[in-house]
């Protein structure tokens, strides 16, 4: 239904700097797929999303709808847009109208219903969000969760062939996220066809049918729940996915700063509530910075913790390396590490060679 | 507030029915030039005067811009005499007045029209009329009549041929009062008038008679404006640099006027009285007529300069929201200069000097002047409403498919109105306002008209009293008509 082909956007600063948000965006977009679009702050997700109906016009590549480039001079951006709906992170309900105009307003004025038609469709899209009890109440005595599901009726109102959902609960108090999403659940067992920007990351796993890693300005990576979450292919997916946090020292030569290092230690495991961890830490730091140091190099130290997960490790990575040194051969020296933690990793990195110590 | 807004009023009218009542009674006397020592001294700015009053320094002077401004100052006390015109007033009206004639000066002073420097032709035509009617007397006859007459009735003014083809003479006039030139039934009349309009007659032209400020006379004469003004004005040498002068035909004599201490003991300020000073104001010779014209003119400058002032309001909007740079900074500098320049300064430079030569009429040029003061009021106004609908309701109206243009007027404006409205309102009410300074470039609007009754009458209370009245219900019309495009809009 809609294909996009190395969509790029850049925006200009008012002094004059340039910034490129998405710089090469390409995906297929099927009838009846639910996507999730994930990824840090500041990746372009949402930009990406308004780039779809052209509230955003992207300044480079292709946007097909129907197989039409919707970029295309001429293109009538009105008439797709009926097709295309859309829920805004901070509702925009017209405020001058009460909760049933605002459902049965555009299908009047645009699909050409009769008053009684609008009405009584509208009332039906009212109930199945459960708004139908406050139809001739004004926007602004609503809370925000109930705003949210009346913009999602009056988007429905037009019938249209896919949503786009802008961080539809990111608005909302926490208490009221919940009603916002068994609404876009029930949608999404009726088969629309919807994009998601999101970072309800237990509803994207469950609901979607695909999810788009959002990075760097492109789609990171793009797979089902199960490989983004639980299998992704590239390491910033997993950092993000688990929620790693991580503390990286670079270790250069015999001077480097051991009492620094444990002070920095320290407030990443107060950070992360892990200080059972922190003396275990800073003991393997001084057992096993040596063993390199001895060598020479720089020397990549990083302390990880997944907020997901909850595992925490150390990595030792020099780039010279093919192969761990050779200390970690020796059986005592081994036994001696595990005896402060459970496992020791040892792998190659696109980067030379990586030693994990998981706590 | 409501409430204390009516108390406001009721004591504001409480204050002038006073004023219009009590008056101080000490009786001046001025048998001699030694008189005046000490003296309070009123007079009109810039006549002649006021140059030779000025030169005392033993007196305190105090210059009004017309004859029924310095009435009203002796009459209240505020001068304890006036310099004027013996013809200024008739018998009837210093009884009515409650004053009196004191020391006359001797020597008249010739008054004559004046015309445009240089422009010798017109000035010999006049002269060559003049000399005409006064060897057939026909001068001595009108002086006569208009200067002699007890009561002067509409039906016996002496009926003057004219001529509508052709191009008018424009006659700038500066002065109203019985019975040199005063306006009466839409009808200009009075001594000089007669002559003007004999003058016209003589020249086979029409004749158009502008009233003016008496400070603006000779400006209006050098920007050719006029072709001839008069007024009263007096022949003297400092004038001569200025204008060509016909031959005087008539002359002033300068009285000082005082307050008649018995006349006004005598005087009733009872309910006859204030029933009598309404039928001067309003009743008698249909003078109400002139503040129903001037109305009128109110109505048609402040509608006009609304409705042109909008338009010009949303194109300066969007040019204020445009993505070219100079157009924002032309919108910027336009505000700037019309929030920094006086309202009159603009009116007068728009007729004086940009519209000099258009051939405009006054009330076109004032729709102009105001129009384009309320484009940037107006402009402002749009430009707040707009900006106070957030941005999002246009966006999703633009999601939903409305084109652009259909997502503005039926999602941003309807709730810019909210905002929008009650500024607009009062714009538009300080506009109405605002318009009663177009007397200064001749045009008799329901302000200026006000000054016509004052000055016939020399009576304060009702002119003012009826402007005040006026000015309210159309400030308070302006609000209704507006709430009631709001809610039809609805």
């Amino acid at each position: 239904m809609i294909t996009v082909n190395h969509l790029s956007k850049t925006f200009k600063n008012p002094d004059g700097s340039v910034v490129q948000v998405l710089k090469d965006v390409n995906c297929t977009i099927e009838p009846g797929e639910v996507i999730s679009i994930i990824g840090p702050s500041g990746t372009g997700k949402s930009t990406f999303l308004r780039a779809l109906n052209m509230l955003e016009p992207p300044t480079g590549g292709e946007i097909l709808f129907e197989g039409e480039n919707i970029l295309a001079k001429g293109y009538k951006l009105d008439k797709m847009r009926r097709q295309m709906g859309m829920v805004f992170q901070s509702f925009n309900l017209f405020e001058h109208m009460t909760v049933l105009e605002n459902v049965t307003y555009a299908p009047k004025k645009l699909l050409e219903l009769s008053e009684d038609e609008a009405q009584k469709e509208g009332m039906e899209l009212l109930r199945k969000v459960g708004m139908a009890e406050k139809a001739d109440v004004y926007p602004s005595q609503l809370s925000g969760g109930q705003k949210q599901r009346v913009a999602i009726a009056r988007a429905l109102a037009m019938k249209p062939k896919a949503i786009l959902f802008d961080e539809p609960t990111s608005a909302l108090d926490p208490t009221m996220v919940g009603e916002v999403l068994s609404v876009m659940r029930q949608l999404a067992k009726e088969g629309m066809t919807m994009l998601i920007v999101t970072h309800e990351m237990k509803f994207a796993r469950d609901v979607s049918t695909r999810i788009f890693f959002m990075n760097e300005g492109i789609i990171y990576e793009d797979g089902t729940p199960e490989q983004i979450f639980n299998n992704p292919e590239r390491s910033a997916t997993k950092a993000f996915v688990q929620r790693i946090r991580k503390e990286v020292f670079e270790v250069n030569g015999k001077d480097f700063d051991l009492l620094g290092m444990e002070t920095r230690i320290n407030c990443f495991c107060i950070k992360y509530n892990i200080s059972d961890k922190k003396d275990a830490a800073i003991s393997l730091c001084h057992q096993v910075l040596p063993v390199y140091q001895e060598t020479g190099g720089n020397i990549t130290l990083r302390m990880t913790y997944s907020e997901l997960s909850g595992d925490t490790a150390l990595d030792f990575m020099r780039e010279e390396d093919q192969a761990a040194p050779a200390r970690f051969q020796d059986e005592s020296f081994r036994k001696q590490l595990l005896s402060l933690c459970k496992d020791i990793v040892e792998e190659p990195t696109a980067r030379g060679f990586r030693v994990k110590l998981m706590l | 507030m409501r409430q204390k807004s009516k108390l406001f009023s009721l004591l504001a009218l409480a204050m002038l029915v006073f004023s219009a009542c009590g008056s101080k009674e000490n009786e001046v006397v001025i048998n001699s030039e030694a008189d005046l020592a000490g003296l309070k001294v009123g007079t009109i700015a810039g006549s002649i005067y006021d140059i030779q009053l000025s030169a005392r320094e033993d007196i305190s002077l105090h210059l009004f811009s017309s004859t029924s401004d310095c009435v009203e100052a002796l009459k209240s006390g505020k001068v304890d005499a006036l310099l004027m015109d013996e013809v200024v007033f008739s018998k009837a009206d210093l009884k009515r007045l409650g004053f009196k004639r004191g020391y006359q000066l001797d020597e008249g002073i010739p008054s004559a029209f004046a015309f445009q420097k240089g422009d010798s032709s017109l000035v010999k035509s006049f002269n060559a009329f003049l000399k005409e009617f006064k060897e057939s007397g026909g001068l001595a006859a009108t002086k006569d009549y208009w200067m002699e007459t007890e009561v002067l009735r509409p039906e016996d003014f002496p009926k003057v041929e004219e001529y509508t083809t052709g191009e008018p003479l424009r006659y700038g006039n500066s002065e109203v009062l019985a019975p040199i030139a005063f306006y009466e039934n839409g009808v200009w009349n009075g001594f000089e008038i007669e002559l003007v309009r004999r003058f016209a007659a003589y020249m086979h032209r029409p004749v158009k008679i502008e009233l003016m400020e008496f400070a603006s006379l000779i400006v209006s004469l050098q920007m050719g404006k006029s072709d001839f003004i008069g007024g009263c004005i007096s022949v003297t040498e400092e004038r001569k640099m200025q204008v060509d002068f016909s031959d005087p035909f008539y002359d002033i004599h300068p009285v000082y006027f005082v307050r008649d201490a018995e006349a006004i003991s005598a005087k009733s300020s009872s309910w006859e009285g204030l029933v009598n000073s309404f039928r001067q104001a309003f009743i008698v010779e249909n003078r109400w007529k002139i503040l129903a014209d001037g109305l009128l003119t109110t109505l048609k400058i402040t509608f006009w300069a609304i409705v042109l002032g909008s338009l010009l309001g949303i194109v300066l909007c969007e040019m204020g929201a445009s993505r070219r740079k100079w157009m924002r900074r032309f919108v910027s500098l336009y505000d700037a200069f019309m929030y920094g320049i006086p309202m009159l300064v603009l009116l007068l430079i728009m007729f004086y000097v940009v519209f000099s030569k258009a051939g405009l009429s006054g009330a076109t040029i004032a729709i102009i002047a105001f129009a384009l003061n309320f484009a940037s009021a107006s402009g402002g106004v749009f430009r707040t409403a707009v900006h106070s609908v957030p941005p999002g309701q246009m966006e999703a109206a633009l999601a939903l498919g409305f084109t652009k243009a259909r997502a503005f007027i039926k999602i941003v404006i309807p709730q810019a109105v909210r905002v929008g409205l009650p500024l607009f309102r009062g714009e538009c009410i300080s506009l109405l306002k605002g318009t009663s300074i177009v007397g200064y470039i001749a045009i008799i609007d329901v302000t200026r008209a006000s000054d016509l009754l004052r000055s016939r009458t020399f009576d304060a209370f009702f002119p003012l009293l009826a402007v005040t009245v006026i000015y309210f219900v159309l400030a308070w019309l302006i609000g209704f008509v507006l709430n009631l495009l709001n809610k039809s809009s609805k």
